[in-house]
């Protein structure tokens, strides 16, 4: 660690803190995640683990920079680059403009399109886990549930992203599935950058179905073939007036090309789900005003 | 950590090591004959061959530990790191980076009777798991993760680099140029 200095605490997480930091040799700015790695019962933590397989040498504009892995003791420290912010805080602290919006769509789309180009899944997108840096460019971060996509007929977990973003067919414990999980939230965090509050707000995995369903309608078998024969899967009784997510959006003015681009994101049926390479060729993202990445307003 | 680590700048060939540094193999300056050594590794893979089918382990993170272990002992001595310990923490490290995670007091428990099948002497956990004997064994393993980890570099996404990986896309190519295929795959 002496090629490291340490500074101040940014945060704690479950399994460990992150403090600031700079590299000796040439003052690179690094966050650095201290974990625990010696865990008396299963050794190394698997989600430690998981984000050290998946990150470690890939290099993408989009995808958070593990610089190095540096061993401490009983434990681990994980060099991250240091990140300015997320678009959880830039949401709901700052006024993102409309090109900005765009940017940040555009690259959370590029992040995925490359990780399902390696098929690897993120299985945790959410607007607190896309950090954007000093110069405003959007990386995925936090890779504690990424892992690559099993062979056919090896089960997944179906408890992985978080409950507001998990699409239904994880919520009907599904144990096969695709990248459209990732591509689901995706939908879900653009359309609350639209909304500025979260879409799909359960409490529980089916007061969480029962708020997806309130606004798409309840799936059957025309229109989602198979979802009957999901593991959890329930009947939900039709209501009488489903809003459809692109009513609501529009309801809220959102533009035109950006509730197509939401809505394509957002299809019950994960074989009917835009891939995040289809939502990339959208018109949203050849329309006025262009993207941008600017820095942002506030940093952490 | 006393263990040597790979090399950080020769980062893709890192674990292809030269005639000389394997005529020159730590086990090797460690007093260790060359026919040794190769017995050493051929029966530390097929330890962990056995313990993977005791486990009912699929194959790939069997491989993947057994990938471990050659690289691990290509960095340290035979003589400073017990086999048997170093082969159970590659089975727990690979089990867990191939997404098929085993807890480690089974390991622990199968292992040994791998190991010591012919003396039929279980180690038992105890009710309360607290056996000092199998405190012991499980504190080892612990502890080897940890310099296996270290040692290995955190490299533990090896699946591309498998001979087994090119191997089988040789065969996809063989296959889909024509040539017959009657064994499954």
């Amino acid at each position: 660690m002496q090629a490291y200095d340490v500074g101040g605490e940014l945060g704690k997480g479950q399994w460990g803190t992150v403090f600031r930091g700079k590299r000796v040799r040439d003052g690179l700015r690094v966050a650095i995640k201290r974990v625990r790695a010696g865990d008396p019962v299963e050794g190394v933590n698997f989600q430690v683990l998981r984000e050290i397989k998946m990150l470690k040498g890939v290099k993408h504009e989009n995808i958070v920079e593990l610089v190095d892995v540096v061993p401490q003791e009983e434990g681990l420290n994980m060099i991250f680059e240091l990140m300015a912010t997320d678009l959880e805080k830039v949401l709901y602290g700052t006024t993102p403009t409309e090109a900005e919006i765009k940017g940040y769509a555009a690259m959370l789309l590029e992040g995925l399109a490359f990780m399902h180009a390696h098929f690897a899944l993120h299985r945790d997108i959410k607007p607190a886990n896309l950090l954007i840096s000093f110069e405003g460019i959007l990386k995925l971060g936090d890779f504690g549930y990424a892992r690559y996509l099993a062979d056919e007929n090896c089960h997944m977990s179906d408890q992985c992203c978080t409950l507001w973003y998990r699409p239904p067919e994880l919520l009907f414990g599904a144990s096969e599935y695709g990248f459209g999980i990732d591509t689901w939230s995706a939908g879900c965090v653009l359309a609350e950058v639209g909304l500025k509050h979260p879409l799909f707000r359960g409490e529980t995995d089916l007061d969480q179905l029962a708020k997806i369903f309130q606004i798409t309608g309840p799936p059957d078998e025309t229109a989602w073939p198979g979802v009957s024969s999901l593991r959890k899967y329930i009947r939900f009784s039709k209501n009488d007036n489903p809003l459809t997510v692109r009513t609501l959006l529009n309801n809220a003015r959102l533009a035109p090309d950006f509730v197509d681009l939401i809505v394509g994101l957002l299809s019950l049926d994960p074989k009917s789900r835009d891939s995040a390479v289809d939502a990339l060729d959208r018109p949203f993202f050849t329309a006025l005003p262009r993207p941008v990445a600017r820095p942002p307003r506030k940093h952490l | 950590m006393s263990a040597p680590r790979a090399d950080l700048e020769r980062s893709d060939t890192r674990w292809i090591l030269s005639t000389e540094e394997l005529a020159n193999s730590p086990s090797r300056r460690d007093g260790i004959k060359a026919e040794d050594e190769k017995k050493k590794r051929r029966q530390t893979v097929s330890f962990i061959e056995e313990c993977g089918k005791k486990l009912k382990l699929p194959k790939l993170p069997v491989v993947v530990a057994e990938t471990y272990l050659n690289r691990f002992y290509g960095l340290n001595s035979f003589k400073a790191y017990d086999r048997f310990v170093t082969a159970q923490a590659c089975l727990f490290l690979a089990a867990k980076v191939e997404e098929k995670p085993i807890k480690l007091e089974r390991i622990v428990v199968e292992c040994h009777l791998v190991r010591y099948e012919s003396r039929k002497r279980p180690l038992d956990p105890g009710p309360t798991k607290n056996n000092p004997d199998y405190v012991a064994a499980k504190n080892a393993v612990l502890e080897a993760e940890r310099v296996l980890l270290y040692s290995i570099n955190y490299d533990f996404d090896i699946l591309n680099l498998l001979p087994i990986t090119h191997f089988e896309s040789l065969l996809r190519k063989l296959k889909d140029s024509g040539v017959r295929d009657d064994q499954p795959f």
